[in-house]
């Protein structure tokens, strides 16, 4: 006893460390196939300690793993790390090699939903690969849709700048970057954040801080005023999580919801950027053939009457697809002064 | 998953990963300390090897090859040829591995060769002048040239600090404690501070140079320069940790350089080792300031030329060292007594030129460079590109709370604080939160890459 009181003042640091490092890891091993199941790295070797810290930062505390050895009841842990990523709750995200990515990327596009909207045609966006796909819409459901055959398939025009005047703009840093750079008066929205995702419009609500100093969820944002256009560009962050059908069916939820709020308001869904070379031909997840999968799948859920698919990407890519490289400078946004082409593009598809 | 494959994915030799703190670190040490102090030196080599060989299992014949060689002519110093013999090769083995960088023939450069022949050169250099003398035992020159506590980034401990350690392997408990809470605090100073404060940087080259307004560009210059500070010396703070656990000496690598007065004694206070490295191996051999005026200019602007070339090869580097060569030697030969009349202006002068000095590090590309500098100092060429005027604001608002403790962590007033509560049952508790605050970050950090890199 003498002895070790003795130990623990020569070494109070070190007996510190020691203990809280054996009891984290003692919590990390005790819920290793419950609690943190769906926080394993499948192909790191990491210390068992490291699940612990990533459950904290989805709000799975360490002692829940004693409390019990069934399944937690909080709806913070997913059991099923090879689950999709819309189940309930937060779900870490992947890291590179997890095999669930891996066993999304072949996956196809939706095939096209049966053309419950005959007589559609498609915008006359020239840049659009995957235009050819046919703009048949799942876009919205039931009764909805009943009432939007009888909007006439409406066609692009140009625009000027007061068109955006009542526009709100949603998207990830891409947007944050419009939003900075494009030169937008004050009364154009933005619900725009980095790694915004889609599933944080509704599904996990995120509240974001307005320019009025008020912090809003999407829904209550919609919710407060009316908009006469709503464009949306997500997808980017969303590349490892879950596959190309269950992203795109959470952003049919997601427009819907977003008309039955706002049925007034068109709806521009632009696709995905594209990202650079470099970037293209050295990441497994963030690549141009994930983004273009996904950005086929998107274009399903227009039906240019009350939602109209834009893809920008002609525009500050080359022939290949690749984001031009004067244009940026970690290939996957574009410098400040390029978002003018965006804006741009915009403008020479506005609907009236 | 097989043990090797595990193996081999482990991220050995960076300190700030948790595979290094949780696996390599402790069974190191584990070792280390269950094996009776004789064979200490045999696990400290064979221990840094393997952890060399994790990191990078193809340049560890390299690194081995070099400590054979150097033992070898090492033992051979009292003929001239045999020292000739050794610094060329050192030299030679630095000057290829980064040419063959450059040129593309390489992706890395072997990690840490910049620091290791360093530490062989000023082996040979301190045996042929008789400063200490040739070591008998392979297994302890080996142990010291790898020594992975400063391997892949320094200090250059030399060989005469080295031999304490090495003869009597094994460190007190005040040293084991001081050595942990130098650890502590060196990650804590990269995790937490460095490693956000960079970001700023980063998203500065995102928006484009010619898109950035004044106050903002010089906001990412001091940004950068706090970044680099609180990195390095993080980083030379868990190193001399790490040694100090290992029953060696600390080497001080920084000492508060941002309070200097001049750019000269910024450098005798930054990186110290690599500074008083020069000084003694190249400086002084080419005859300081002895033997004249002339000859001490071109002197130092050849260490600064050589200082340049050390960090980096491209031309930004070679410019770098050049501005760094004409300001000390402007300082030395001009203005410097000026500077030490003028307490506040010395202070303003430093903070200006040296992380204008560190622009010039940062980007290679000198059409960027210039670009910056345009933002920088406006009137020389305004770009017609977008500029956010408020952008400054932003950036302030998002990073000024670490902006500011970044500050607080230059002031040298903080050295004595440490001194004082560094035993205090409080400080420990602060160091312990400190420490796991650093684990969750790096855990969400390397399972999930895009924390930093979200869209």
């Amino acid at each position: 006893m003498k002895n070790f009181l003795e130990i623990c003042k020569k070494y109070p640091l070190l007996l510190l460390l020691l203990a809280t490092a054996a009891a984290f890891t003692a919590a990390g091993l005790a819920g290793k196939d419950t609690l943190y199941a769906a926080y394993r790295l499948e192909d790191v070797a990491e210390p068992s300690l490291g699940v612990v810290f990533r459950g904290i930062r989805d709000g799975v505390y360490p002692w829940e793993a004693f409390q019990g050895g069934s399944l937690p009841t909080s709806s913070s842990a997913v059991s099923n790390s090879a689950e999709e990523g819309g189940a309930e709750g937060r779900k870490p995200q992947e890291g590179q090699d997890s095999p669930a990515q891996e066993a999304e990327e072949p996956a196809p596009a939706s095939p096209p939903a049966s053309g419950d909207i005959p007589g559609n045609e498609t915008p006359s966006s020239p840049d659009s690969a995957s235009e050819e796909a046919g703009q048949e819409g799942a876009a919205s459901s039931g009764e909805a849709a009943a009432q939007e055959a009888d909007i006439p398939v409406r066609s692009f025009t140009q625009v000027d700048e007061s068109y955006f005047e009542d526009a709100l703009f949603i998207g990830d840093s891409r947007t944050v970057g419009m939003m900075e750079y494009g030169g937008f008066s004050e009364n154009t929205v933005f619900f725009a954040k980095t790694s915004l995702t889609i599933y944080d419009l509704f599904h996990e609500p995120l509240a974001l801080p307005m320019a009025d100093g008020s912090s809003q969820t999407l829904e209550e944002l919609l919710a407060g005023r009316s908009f006469g256009k709503i464009y949306i560009m997500l997808g980017i962050n969303e590349l490892g999580r879950g596959t190309v059908e269950s992203f795109a069916e959470e952003y049919r939820l997601a427009l819907s919801s977003i008309h039955e709020l706002q049925p007034d308001a068109v709806i521009f869904l632009q696709a995905i950027m594209h990202v650079g070379q470099e970037k293209d031909a050295s990441d497994p997840i963030f690549n141009n053939a994930n983004i273009q999968a996904r950005n086929d799948a998107l274009a399903q859920l227009a039906d240019s009457r009350v939602i109209f698919w834009l893809d920008p990407n002609g525009t500050v890519c080359t022939p290949e697809g690749y984001l031009i490289p004067d244009y940026t400078s970690d290939q996957i946004h574009l410098k400040a002064q390029y978002y003018q082409l965006w804006k741009d593009y915009l403008m020479a598809h506005g609907i009236v | 998953m097989t043990l090797l494959h595990s193996l081999l994915t482990l991220d050995a030799l960076n300190f700030g990963s948790l595979d290094f703190l949780f696996w390599c670190l402790p069974a190191f040490l584990a070792a280390y300390y269950l094996a009776p102090a004789a064979y200490r030196n045999a696990v400290l080599f064979a221990g840094s090897i393997l952890l060399y060989a994790l990191a990078q299992p193809h340049f560890v014949l390299v690194l081995l090859a070099s400590c054979a060689v150097n033992f070898w002519l090492g033992a051979r110093l009292s003929s001239k040829p045999y020292f000739i013999a050794a610094i060329l090769l050192d030299v030679l083995l630095l000057a290829s591995c980064k040419a063959a960088v450059l040129a593309g023939l390489c992706k890395a450069l072997p990690v840490g060769v910049s620091f290791f022949t360093f530490k062989l050169i000023s082996y040979q250099a301190d045996v042929r002048r008789g400063v200490i003398p040739p070591e008998s035992s392979f297994l302890r020159f080996a142990a010291y040239v790898s020594f992975f506590p400063q391997i892949t980034s320094g200090p250059i401990m030399r060989y005469g600090d080295a031999s304490k350690g090495l003869s009597s392997p094994g460190a007190s408990a005040a040293a084991m404690e001081e050595g942990l809470r130098l650890l502590i605090l060196g990650l804590a100073s990269k995790i937490l501070l460095a490693d956000r404060i960079g970001l700023l940087w980063n998203q500065l080259s995102v928006i484009g140079y010619e898109s950035i307004s004044t106050p903002l560009a010089w906001l990412g210059a001091f940004a950068y320069s706090l970044q680099l500070y609180l990195d390095f010396a993080g980083y030379s703070l868990m190193a001399g940790g790490l040694g100090l656990l290992l029953g060696y000496p600390y080497i001080e690598n920084f000492r508060h350089p941002y309070a200097s007065r001049s750019v000269g004694e910024f450098w005798r206070r930054w990186h110290i080792s690599l500074g008083s490295w020069f000084r003694d191996y190249v400086y002084f051999p080419l005859g300081g300031s002895r033997a004249g005026k002339g000859a001490a200019v071109r002197n130092l602007l050849a260490v600064w030329l050589l200082t340049g070339l050390w960090h980096g090869g491209t031309w930004n580097f070679l410019l770098w060292g050049l501005i760094l060569g004409l300001l000390v030697t402007g300082e030395k030969f001009g203005y410097g007594q000026f500077l030490g009349r003028h307490k506040i202006l010395s202070h303003v002068y430093l903070l200006t030129a040296v992380p204008l000095t560190w622009v010039v590090f940062a980007i290679p590309d000198l059409g960027q460079l210039g670009l910056y500098f345009t933002r920088l100092f406006p009137f020389f060429g305004t770009g017609s590109a977008v500029v956010d005027p408020g952008d400054f604001a932003r950036y302030l608002s998002m990073y000024g709370t670490l902006l500011a403790a970044g500050c607080l962590c230059c002031l040298p007033v903080l050295g004595g604080i440490y001194r004082r509560v560094r035993q205090r049952p409080l400080f420990l508790l602060l160091l312990l939160v400190l420490f796991w605050t650093c684990v969750y970050q790096i855990a969400n950090a390397s399972s999930n890459p895009f924390l930093y890199f979200q869209f």
